[in-house]
């Protein structure tokens, strides 16, 4: 065996140290993704119990539309013009009618199957939405700014997805997921969104008239699809008024579970708890074991774009 | 005595792998050459590989070199669907028959490589084991792929890299002890491989560039379009041929489109080997652009055609010749024009003649098998082992992979076991010895 044997091994040489501070700050992003879903499956179960009218409802839609637009308008890192408004008020107008035009279908889609059906369905899809659903949008910092037309091919997208809901509409909403952030998004990310959006039209579809599945429909798609991008533009423009946010909506859910179910409240607590403290606590800890081997036998990488 | 002294040293070898003709590849062609000159050194040789379509059964090649084509179907990239025991009974056969006493497996990735060892070891043979590439840690078939490496190579007696960035790879791949591995580069038939100037063109100063290679991703087939219109306008003498097809060739081709250089680049599509020699010699430069090579023999063709080589610094490439035939650089399309163009200076004080006589005296095939040789000559000399040791060793592969590696060699054991009572060893008919060549050419004379 000569000297020069392992010579040229490299041991660990591209690992990113991590530390607890940054893992649990980014630990929230996730953790405020949850607690989103939660939000809006205690207000579908408010709907369906009937505690929730269908005109305060879409007054909640305004309101959270509102809040909702003024944060962008505060956060996004891009010049407004005349124009880009203008853009902006035609895809939301196509939006909600095409969601309006679009409601008395979605009030008759479920009509011969059982309600017991729809719940565990929707329960499901929602676990594939978290476990699919791209938190690097909401969690880091993409070097890139945001394209002006993020917001308008956002919603836009929203809409052409919802109207071919329950087929597979990962072909529609691919594109509208890839080009605001200029770099490929993975199948998981589209997946994720459909399952979202099937699942709200499931729900909606158990609603006694299409004004109220109108109106829980716009309340759904504003969460799982536009708030996302909200979220995106705080943490861009402050991580600091990003994290309070999410400590807030977090508490906020919280309250409004706990009057509902004491075994969700506990379980949804759970989630939380293991979601900020023992996921990055297990991550920090696996960390030593990290061995990674570089040598002269690697694949060597290209330095330039293939296209 | 001197006779029966040589009978003694013979080895009676089974040759391994996925991986033979009519297939063409590296492996391919090192386990004819090798098993061709171990038989002209008076071995015995035999080779084992699957079925290739119609070709099944045994066949004979040059010098009555034996071949079994055994009667399964190969189900992706030439390799057999693994069965663990389930090829026993057939290569229990062809061990027993031809009086085997070593088995040589060649190439990680072959399926019935690596059940072959197992069954050898099961069956108390001597073990050697040669892997002919390199590979990686970090996805997930990876992992799968050097777990099954760890398993053959736990109980192999000896292996052999073809370089020494091969070994440094299948050491840490495999956790085998590096003393067990040599490391015997690859040969070129420099006889078949002989410069011809005359090919070149004539009258003109014009310089020809030759790539041959798969035109795949892990060939760099994407860095050639970066680096042949470069190249082009930075040189206007310069001409290139590419040999070889696969799915980057229609990137190449658009490359050639959009920078106008239809008259400047050939594109052949793919070439036969047999006829790699003749295009080569239309050349001044070999161009070889792999992203991962363990021992590149298309640099050793080419230089025994009397081409100076320009390669990228990847492998175990720097390893093939030495610095004044070869340009290395970095594989980024900017250093790699940059090379082209030293090399481009270097070219008039290069002798084809001259370069390909070094060659032939750098790289035999014959040299191979001698160092082959020393090495069947070790395996013998490590004690044969009894079960409970090998599977002490196997155990210490892993907390889980132990216990599964375990399972399986005592499966296999016990299978091996049962054949041995449904068809004892000493009713199998044995096959008669071909004279080897060279006994054949001693009795002539």
């Amino acid at each position: 065996m000569d000297a020069t044997f392992l010579e040229a091994l490299v041991m660990n040489g591209n690992v990113v140290k991590r530390d607890t501070a940054t893992v649990m700050r980014d630990s929230v992003g996730i953790a405020s993704h949850v607690s989103v879903v939660a939000l809006v499956a205690t207000v579908w179960t408010h709907a369906l119990n009937g505690a929730l009218p269908a005109s305060t409802l879409l007054w909640l839609d305004a309101l959270v539309l509102l809040l909702g637009f003024l944060t962008l308008l505060l956060t996004i890192k891009c010049v407004f013009s005349a124009s880009f408004l203008t853009q902006i008020g035609k895809n939301f107008i196509l939006f909600v009618s095409a969601v309006y035009v679009l409601a008395p279908v979605f009030q008759t889609l479920t009509r011969s199957i059982s309600s017991d059906s729809i719940w565990a369905l929707t329960v499901s899809l929602l676990i594939v939405h978290l476990f699919c659903h791209d938190y690097t949008f909401c969690t880091t910092s993409p070097p890139s700014p945001m394209s002006s037309a993020s917001l308008s091919r956002e919603s836009s997208s929203s809409s052409s997805s919802s109207s071919s809901s329950s087929s597979s509409s990962s072909s529609s909403s691919g594109g509208s997921g890839k080009k605001p952030k200029g770099r490929a998004t993975t199948l998981s990310a589209n997946v994720s969104m459909n399952a979202s959006i099937v699942a709200s039209v499931l729900i909606a579809s158990r609603l006694p008239s299409h004004h109220y599945v109108f109106a829980l429909m716009l309340f759904s798609l504003e969460f799982f699809l536009l708030f996302p991008l909200v979220t995106h533009c705080m943490r861009q423009r402050s991580i600091k008024v990003h994290l309070g946010f999410s400590c807030m909506l977090i508490v906020f859910t919280m309250g409004l579970i706990f009057p509902l179910s004491r075994l969700v409240f506990v379980l949804f607590v759970t989630v939380i708890i293991f979601i900020t403290l023992v996921c990055p606590y297990l991550l920090i800890r696996i960390q030593e074991y990290k061995f990674e081997i570089n040598g002269p036998w690697d694949e060597a990488k290209l330095c330039f774009d293939l296209d | 005595m001197d006779t029966q002294q040589k009978c003694q040293m013979r080895h009676r070898v089974l040759m391994v792998s996925d991986f033979f003709y009519p297939n063409f590849g590296g492996v391919e062609n090192h386990i004819y050459y090798l098993s061709q000159c171990l038989l002209q050194r008076g071995h015995k040789v035999i080779v084992a590989t699957h079925a290739y379509g119609k070709r099944s059964g045994v066949r004979y090649m040059t010098n009555g070199l034996k071949v079994y084509y055994i009667p399964r179907l190969p189900f992706i990239q030439q390799d057999v669907l693994p069965t663990l025991c389930g090829s026993l009974p057939i290569l229990r056969t062809i061990f027993v028959r031809e009086g085997i006493t070593l088995v040589h497996g060649h190439q990680a990735f072959s399926t019935l490589c690596h059940e072959a060892l197992l069954h050898a070891r099961t069956m108390g043979l001597r073990v050697v084991f040669t892997d002919h590439s390199l590979y990686g840690f970090a996805d997930l078939g990876s992992i799968h792929m050097n777990k099954v490496l760890q398993f053959t190579l736990a109980d192999v007696h000896q292996a052999i890299c073809v370089s020494h960035t091969s070994k440094e790879n299948t050491v840490l791949r495999s956790g085998l002890n590096p003393e067990k591995v040599f490391v015997i580069p690859n040969a070129v038939d420099t006889a078949m491989f002989r410069p011809d100037p005359s090919m070149r063109p004539c009258g003109t100063d014009e310089i020809v560039i030759v790539v041959i290679s798969r035109l795949v991703y892990r060939k760099g087939a994407d860095l050639l379009v970066e680096v042949i219109p470069e190249v082009c306008r930075l040189y206007p003498q310069v001409r290139f041929i590419v040999g070889g097809d696969g799915p980057k060739r229609v990137r190449l081709e658009e490359m050639r489109e959009k920078h106008g250089l239809q008259d400047r680049v050939d594109m052949l599509g793919a070439v036969p080997h047999a006829e790699v020699r003749s295009v080569l010699v239309r050349g001044h430069i070999f161009l070889n652009s792999s992203l991962t090579e363990a021992f590149c023999i298309a640099i050793l063709e080419a230089a025994s055609c009397g081409l100076l080589t320009v390669s990228t610094l990847v492998g175990g490439v720097p390893e093939v010749l030495p610095p004044d035939m070869i340009v290395l650089a970095p594989p980024v399309p900017a250093e790699l024009s940059n090379a082209i163009g030293r090399a481009i200076e270097l070219l008039p004080q290069v002798d084809p003649f001259s370069m390909h006589n070094r060659m032939k005296n750098l790289y035999s095939w014959m040299d191979v098998a001698k160092r082959t040789e020393v090495v069947y000559d070790q395996s013998l000399r490590s004690d044969d082992d009894d079960l409970l040791l090998r599977l002490s060793r196997y155990y210490a592969c892993g907390p889980w992979a132990g216990k599964l590696f375990c399972l399986v060699v005592v499966i296999n054991f016990i299978v091996w076991c049962f054949l041995e009572w449904q068809q004892p060893a000493k009713d199998l008919e044995v096959t008669p010895d071909l004279p080897p060549p060279q006994a054949f050419a001693d009795e002539l004379n």
